[in-house]
């Protein structure tokens, strides 16, 4: 059924468009649950790290500005209290060398230079001794400014170190005190500072960007970092950056009067642990209920339209069956009136052609040539107008239906009968008839006569749209305390615009003159006005099959 | 025997054939006319049209039936269902014929409710 197949791609596009809205709204808030918790959490986690990173590059750069000015300050106070003649002298170098050492660690050697910047006298590991710094920057720096710390250099080492000289002017000439530090112990300071595990990393820069100190990797040590070294700030800044696939949190300070800037990077992938757990159990959360949501919600569609596309298609059915009564209703009064309108002059055609057959036998006339063309046509007449009668009590029959007799009826005998009525036509028409009934069917309170014109109709239909070679089947079965009766043939079958119109009066696929288009309308109308329903399917090719039910037994007659 | 119809075309006609068969036919174009007939001359059989103008045919049949209760009445009926045919016939109409009839047919049966009327006063 076309109205069938549209009603159910109605319900089923409607399906769709609501379990889109349902899904819609239940997963936003879900959504939006999951998303804000994980990112409230990661906020939080991170701000703690990054404060702790803070904390930490804080107490680095407080050291390591302490270190070197504790260092500044122990060696201003040596010079301060030797003069350049008693210093000059190896012994008392390495004396006042010794006591530096005691008091203040990570001294490594001891230099005395004069004004014109050769070294007169050194305590140390190497021989440099006499060597001239009238050229060195260090030198150039500490004549101007009294107390320098210089950045990592090569030396005449040739390893890398860093000074810090003090200049004290003794009678009018200058001449400086410098000493070596030890970078180890200020790496020292920041290895301690790494963080977790890997990918943590913490090192100086010179205002140039070369590394001063390298933290964990020591070969990177006075080479060019591409860092980015930003403009001279107070305090740390802290900030989260992404390179080579990996989130690093990144603090940094200056430190040296501004001559160094320090660098503490801790990956984040090692210290987001708990952050992951969080986000996993959110997502498992996550996709559980979606799962549930998903389920449920087609599981509710799914029911909800099935019991609506159910409903609407009874309203459907019901529309279709009232739609059809009220024609039946409407056409049964037409019918009545044209009958009894017509059945008069075709009363009085009968009697003129009567009387003139009649006058026919008079002498003179049986001597005209043309008296059997007049008998032939007065006959004619009569079998027309007989024709005609029967049309007419049909379409009386329809109008007026007989009165509904209540009796124990077994339908499997009623059937009975019309196969022995109809098997001698269609074993003519090498059609089988064959009786498939359920045996211990309950016997109904109905009219006999009346039903046996209904199978009586539909079998010779069969027959009919069969035509030859063929089977119908008579099939019965209990059904609600009633009995339903298939009707079942192996004929042409019918499409979709015939079958609906099988049941209106006078509709007929036969041709003129032998079918009058009431049969099947008249059935209709018996088996409701006893109670029952009259379907029809039908599948081009395949056949077509009747479906009548009855009631137990068949209500009050109504009148159609 | 008596005829009544409305329809003159049809009962002059019918009655015409019936007096071709020898029968004696006296018409009557309503069921007024009808009953003033059967006060004044006794008739054997009356066929009398169900549906007419004025008194129908169940009711002149009442009335003719009251005035000669020996009179045997067949119907002629234009409703093609037995209901009203079974009416007339619980009144005491003694057959009826379904229009347009054939005149055999309501020969055979106005016969038998003439054979039916001689049977009922012999047994008197």
């Amino acid at each position: 059924m076309t109205d069938e197949k549209e009603l159910h791609g109605y319900y089923s596009g409607l399906r769709s468009k609501f379990m889109v809205i349902i899904f819609f709204i239940a997963f936003i808030p879900l959504m939006l649950l999951g998303g804000t918790t994980y990112y409230y959490y990661s906020t939080t986690v991170k701000e703690k790290i990054g404060n702790e990173l803070k904390l930490i590059t804080k107490n680095r750069k407080d050291t390591i500005d302490l270190f070197l000015n504790d260092r500044a300050n122990c060696i201003s106070v040596l010079a301060y209290t030797r003069s350049f003649d008693y210093l000059k002298k190896k012994e008392n170098l390495h004396n006042a060398f010794q006591l530096s050492k005691r008091v203040c660690s990570g001294f490594q050697d001891v230099g005395i230079i004069n004004s014109d910047g050769e070294q007169v006298a050194y305590i140390g590991p190497y021989h440099l001794t006499g060597k001239q710094y009238s050229t060195a920057e260090w030198f150039q720096e500490v004549m101007k400014k009294d107390v320098y710390i210089s950045n990592v250099f090569l030396g005449f080492r040739k390893v890398p170190h860093f000074i810090i000289a003090v200049k004290r002017v003794e009678n009018g000439k200058p001449w400086i005190l410098r000493m070596t530090i030890d970078i180890n112990r200020i790496n020292h300071f920041m290895t301690t500072a790494l963080l977790g595990k890997g990918g943590s990393d913490a090192y100086i820069l010179s205002r140039e960007g070369i590394y001063q100190i390298s933290g964990a990797d020591d070969d990177r040590i006075l080479t060019k970092s591409d860092f980015k070294m930003p403009p001279v700030f107070q305090g740390i800044k802290g900030k989260e950056k992404h390179y080579g696939g990996k989130t690093v949190l990144c603090a940094k300070t200056w430190l040296k009067n501004n001559d160094w800037l320090m660098v503490i990077e801790q990956n984040l992938k090692y210290e987001l642990g708990p952050m992951v757990r969080v986000k996993n159990t959110v997502l498992l959360i996550f996709i559980i209920s979606s799962f549930i949501i998903i389920i449920s919600t087609i599981l509710i569609t799914r029911q909800v339209f099935a019991s609506l596309e159910k409903m609407g298609l009874e309203k459907l059915q019901l529309r279709e069956q009232l739609v059809r009564s009220d024609r039946l209703a409407a056409i049964g009064k037409l019918a009545s009136g044209i009958a009894h309108e017509i059945n008069n002059p075709m009363a009085v055609i009968s009697e003129k052609a009567g009387w003139i057959g009649d006058l026919l036998t008079e002498e003179d006339v049986k001597n005209s040539p043309n008296y059997d063309e007049l008998i032939k046509s007065t006959q004619d007449i009569k079998k027309h107008v007989l024709r005609g009668k029967k049309v007419i009590s049909r379409l009386m029959g329809f109008a007026r239906m007989e009165d509904v007799a209540h009796k124990n009826v077994d339908i499997n005998s009623v059937l009975d009968e019309t196969y022995d009525f109809m098997n001698k036509k269609a074993m003519f028409q090498n059609i089988a008839l064959m009786k498939e009934f359920q045996t211990d069917l309950p016997s109904i309170v109905t009219d006999k006569a009346q039903l046996q014109q209904v199978f009586i109709n539909i079998v010779n239909n069969a027959i009919d749209a069969i035509n030859k070679d063929g089977v119908i089947r008579l099939i019965t079965k209990a059904q609600d305390g009633g009995v339903l009766v298939s009707i079942a043939d192996t004929g042409p079958g019918m499409p979709e615009e015939i079958r609906k119109k099988i049941f209106d009066p006078f509709f007929t696929t036969k041709a003129v003159g032998k079918g009058t288009g009431l049969g099947l309308s008249t059935s209709y109308g018996i088996v409701e006005k006893l109670g029952g329903q009259i379907t029809v399917e039908s599948e081009i090719d395949k056949g077509t099959t009747f479906h009548i039910t009855l009631p137990p037994s068949c209500t009050q007659d109504t009148e159609v | 025997m008596l005829l009544v119809d409305d329809e003159d075309d049809f009962r002059t006609t019918l009655a015409n054939r019936l007096k071709l068969r020898k029968i004696d036919v006296t018409d009557a174009g309503s069921g007024n006319e009808a009953i003033e007939l059967v006060k004044q001359k006794s008739f054997d059989v009356a066929v009398i049209d169900v549906k007419m103008p004025g008194i129908d045919g169940i009711e002149t049949l009442k009335q003719v039936k009251q005035l000669q209760p020996s009179i045997e009445i067949v119907m002629l009926t234009g409703h093609a269902s037995i209901k009203s045919g079974m009416e007339a016939m619980k009144l005491g109409a003694y057959d009826y014929v379904m229009k347009p009839c054939d005149i055999d047919e309501l020969l055979l049966k106005t016969g038998d409710a003439y054979q039916h009327k001689l049977l009922k006063e012999k047994e008197k």
